[in-house]
């Protein structure tokens, strides 16, 4: 007994906005039909690169690896903001929680993400080893930690809390400190501040190519971000002969922007073509740009485990500084800036954040490391390329395992 | 008691605020003979053959959700515990943990929904206990029920009769329950009419197994929701499962909230759905006879156990792709990534 | 990163406020970021606001894209330079 199939039908020109379309079963498989015919004329292995913790978990979620030939390889690179995000602002948000009685809002994605103050007296998963407290364990241990889905919420919060300090853990790229700033903008009561933990993308394209074992033929650019900063930030890759598409998120948005790839370099024009017009404005979020500009400004960041990269980051600028929790908070945050170790001891997060490892390289993956008990934070975020390997790729050697014993497999040449 | 709005700890302490309580709320309420008795334990004397038992705890918050409350859950926890065993739940008791301060007319809530609930499900609560902790050291009132049922002869329902092949049927929507109660706690102002599935299944699957009677498995979908019952049922087993993406029924509500917080339906909690396995010779019957009681109008066939790969939970989407169904290990968070 | 979402427009508060709909129920949705909106256009939006307002003639460009290149009836697909007015080459 098996599922119905939809039959492939090409929607019909639409006035109005169809989000579905993006969905569609018909398309989907006509794509992976086209994207086959390609990468079988191109010849060769292709290695596409995506710097989008969503693209990875809608990845994921559809199972879109099984539609590409094994010959095409998408990795994950650095776009995962949780993976990235320096262990310092953690222990900040840690300490302010449970040291200042502050209360400490944030997205739910950070919450159960390690920092480096260590956790003594706990094993997880019954490993012993590097635990590391996280803001999970900060609540368990008295803190008042919310999880909010927006930067209004953690305004409101402030609100109804006027005697309380209310600190807002501002995580996140390009995409979501735009929120930040419209909001600062138009005024925070006095007992909101911020942790100024927002990074920037595009320094790290800059830099990816400069390592050495870079192999990657072609990226698939953010779509959310580069509905906010506009295509040229990435003009020096096509420059440098890499291939680029701007790609959304549904299905169809992602194998389309796999077939513009392949496209590129089997003519060998590496370009930067725009696969979500609907979206993305190729100028960017002028608007939006202007009001961050106003508000922060571009300073040098650690990336968790990897580098300091100049101008990767947003700080708060002069007018707003009284915002910020380091000013807020001077003494605990001298104390939570310590040359902390990055990662937990032998976790390989940072190469595989940079897309130069698999995760099966990382000797504690799928041992000490499990989505059970994550030891490092590629591990511990829905969209950290370990956890998503542990889920899918082990999985997926196992389906192919089973396959060669006459199982049903899709989706190779 | 009109004369108490709150819970005091001399409610708990066995004098005459809990003589009280017991005889003019619980006993009055649940109006059942061992009760009224006011003996320390209830004599049940005609059960016969084998009995089914089984507990439950509950701590939900807020205690009161849209669609029902902390007593409706505690009694249809207990209930559907015994049905999917094939037993007929027939008695119940129910021990009460208040904080001290918890309002009185929320405690009679509570016992209201309770009694209303055991109706449903025709269970009788025979037995209780109460106790009362000081302000501060508890989080307002949990409940735990304790319930046994009558398991006629015959009926061999458990995971020893999964097989490779069986097609597996739900009763309807998922992810309601959690859902509704995370709207519910994070204040989301939707205007939604996200509402819990929480219910008695003991007539649901009479029903049903008067129409498919070699029905192999049964298990309620609690915390953790599918994701949770798919990978026990074939943890190092030599069959895996497959759900068709596609099929799987969710309230519309229920897709746009859980799109939009970036959760996944099929990890969140339900309360009044069961995961059916069936021989396929049985999967039609099966479906109709669910279809045709009032809990399981949207009843539907999401996925069969395979051969290969063993051991494992797989979504196969629209596409033809395919993902795997996680062991869910923490409480599924919003997230804005 | 970037969870971001398709909403309709179901009335607009204020400049900076609208509501969207989700499902049978509406929240509210910051649209400081984006030019003013209307009941009944389509929003992104991220994390509580609206990242770009989506213009109906930019979401047939983008459909025209694919079914053209899901249509295309030979290899290699046809020269890009018409299909994207504000095209970028090296």
């Amino acid at each position: 007994m098996s599922a119905p199939r939809e039959t492939a039908e090409v929607p019909p020109t639409v006035e109005r906005f169809h989000p579905e379309a993006y969905r569609d079963a018909g398309w989907v498989r006509g794509l992976a039909e086209r994207i086959q015919e390609h990468a079988r004329l191109l010849g060769r292995p292709v290695k596409l690169m995506h710097i989008c913790g969503t693209h990875e978990h809608e990845i994921g979620r559809y199972g879109l690896r099984d539609l590409l030939p094994e010959s095409v390889e998408v990795l994950a690179g650095p776009g995962c903001p949780v993976c990235v995000c320096d262990s310092g602002w953690i222990d900040l948000a840690i300490r302010l929680a449970t040291d200042e009685g502050a209360i400490v809002a944030s997205f739910g994605d950070m919450l159960a993400v390690p920092g480096s103050i260590p956790l003594r007296g706990e094993t997880r998963g019954g490993a012993r080893g590097d635990v590391r407290m996280s803001l999970l364990d900060a609540r368990a241990h008295g803190g008042e930690v919310r999880a909010v889905t927006s930067v209004f919420e953690a305004a409101r919060l402030a609100r109804e809390h006027p005697n309380r300090q209310v600190v807002f853990f501002s995580v996140g790229f390009e995409t979501t400190v735009i929120a930040t700033a419209a909001l600062l903008r138009r005024g925070v009561p006095p007992n909101f501040s911020l942790i100024e933990a927002n990074y920037f993308t595009p320094p790290a394209t800059h830099m990816l190519p400069t390592l050495p074992g870079f192999d990657v033929d072609g990226f698939l650019l953010p779509g959310h971000a580069s509905a906010v900063t506009g295509l040229e930030v990435y003009r020096h890759l096509p420059e440098q002969g890499l291939a680029c598409a701007v790609a959304g998120f549904e299905p169809v948005d992602v194998l389309a922007a796999v077939l513009e790839l392949l496209d590129q370099l089997g003519r060998a024009r590496p370009r930067l073509a725009n696969l979500y017009r609907r979206v993305v404005p190729d100028e960017g979020n002028v608007r939006a740009l202007a009001e961050l500009d106003d508000v922060f400004e571009l300073t040098t960041m650690r990336w968790r485990g990897i580098a300091d990269i100049p101008a990767s980051g947003y700080r708060l600028r002069a007018a707003y500084r009284h915002l910020s929790a380091l000013e807020r908070f001077p003494a605990t945050a001298t104390a939570a800036r310590q040359d902390a170790s990055e990662h937990p001891a032998g976790c390989r997060c940072a190469d595989v954040t940079l897309g130069l490892v698999r995760p099966d390289a990382c000797p504690l993956f799928g041992r000490r490391c499990t989505p059970d008990s994550p030891y490092g934070p590629c591990m511990v975020s829905h969209e950290g390329t370990c956890r998503a390997w542990h889920l899918y790729g082990t999985a997926r050697g196992r389906l192919e395992v089973e396959a060669a014993g006459g199982g049903a497999q899709h989706g190779s040449l | 008691m009109a004369r108490y709005d709150a819970i005091r700890l001399a409610h708990g302490s066995g004098g005459r605020l809990t003589a009280e309580l017991i005889r003019e709320l619980f006993a009055a309420t649940f109006a059942s003979e061992p009760l009224a008795a006011l003996t320390d334990a209830a004599v049940l004397d005609n059960l016969g053959g084998r009995l089914a038992f089984a507990t439950d705890t509950h701590s939900v918050k807020p205690w009161r959700f849209p669609g029902g409350d902390i007593g409706r859950l505690a009694v249809a926890g207990t209930v559907n515990d015994l049905a999917v065993m094939g037993a007929v739940p027939t008695y119940l008791s129910a021990a009460f943990l208040l904080e001290e301060g918890f309002r009185m007319e929320d405690l009679e809530a509570v016992v209201r929904s309770m009694k209303a609930t055991a109706d449903e499900a025709g269970v009788e609560v025979v037995a209780g206990d109460t106790k009362v902790v000081e302000r501060g050291k508890g989080d307002g009132i949990f409940v735990t029920t304790t319930g046994v049922g009558f398991l006629p002869d015959g009926r061999d329902i458990g995971p020893q009769r999964l097989t490779a092949g069986d097609v597996l049927l739900v009763n309807g929507t998922l992810g309601d329950h959690g859902l509704a109660v995370m709207a519910a706690r994070e204040g989301l102002e939707l205007g939604m009419a996200l509402t819990s599935d929480v219910a008695p299944l003991g007539g649901l699957v009479e029903a049903l197994l008067a129409a498919a009677p070699d029905v192999h498995f049964l298990r309620d979908l609690t915390r953790g929701g599918l994701a949770a019952v798919a990978n026990e049922m074939v943890e190092a087993r030599p069959f895996g499962l497959r759900v068709w993406d596609a099929q799987v029924p969710l309230d519309r509500d229920v897709a746009e909230l859980s799109e939009m917080l970036g959760i996944d339906p099929l990890l969140a909690a339900n309360e009044g759905k069961l995961v059916v396995a069936v021989p396929p010779a049985q999967a039609d019957a099966a479906l109709q006879a669910m279809r045709a009681h009032p809990l399981g109008r949207r009843a539907a066939v999401i996925g069969d156990l395979v051969a290969r790969p063993a051991g494992m939970a797989l979504v196969e989407t629209a596409y033809g792709s395919r993902r795997v169904l996680e062991m869910p290990v923490e409480e599924q968070l919003p997230r804005i990534c | 990163m970037c969870l971001g979402i398709p909403y309709e427009v179901l009335d607009v508060l204020d400049r900076d406020t609208c509501r969207i709909r989700i499902g049978t129920g509406a929240q509210a949705c910051f649209t400081g970021l984006v030019d003013p909106v209307a009941p009944g256009d389509w929003l992104l939006v991220h994390a509580g606001f609206a990242l770009r307002r989506i213009d109906p003639a930019d979401a047939r460009a983008n459909l025209e894209l694919i079914r053209r290149a899901l249509e295309a009836s030979e290899l290699p697909m046809p020269e890009a330079a018409d299909e994207e007015p504000a095209e970028k080459d090296p």
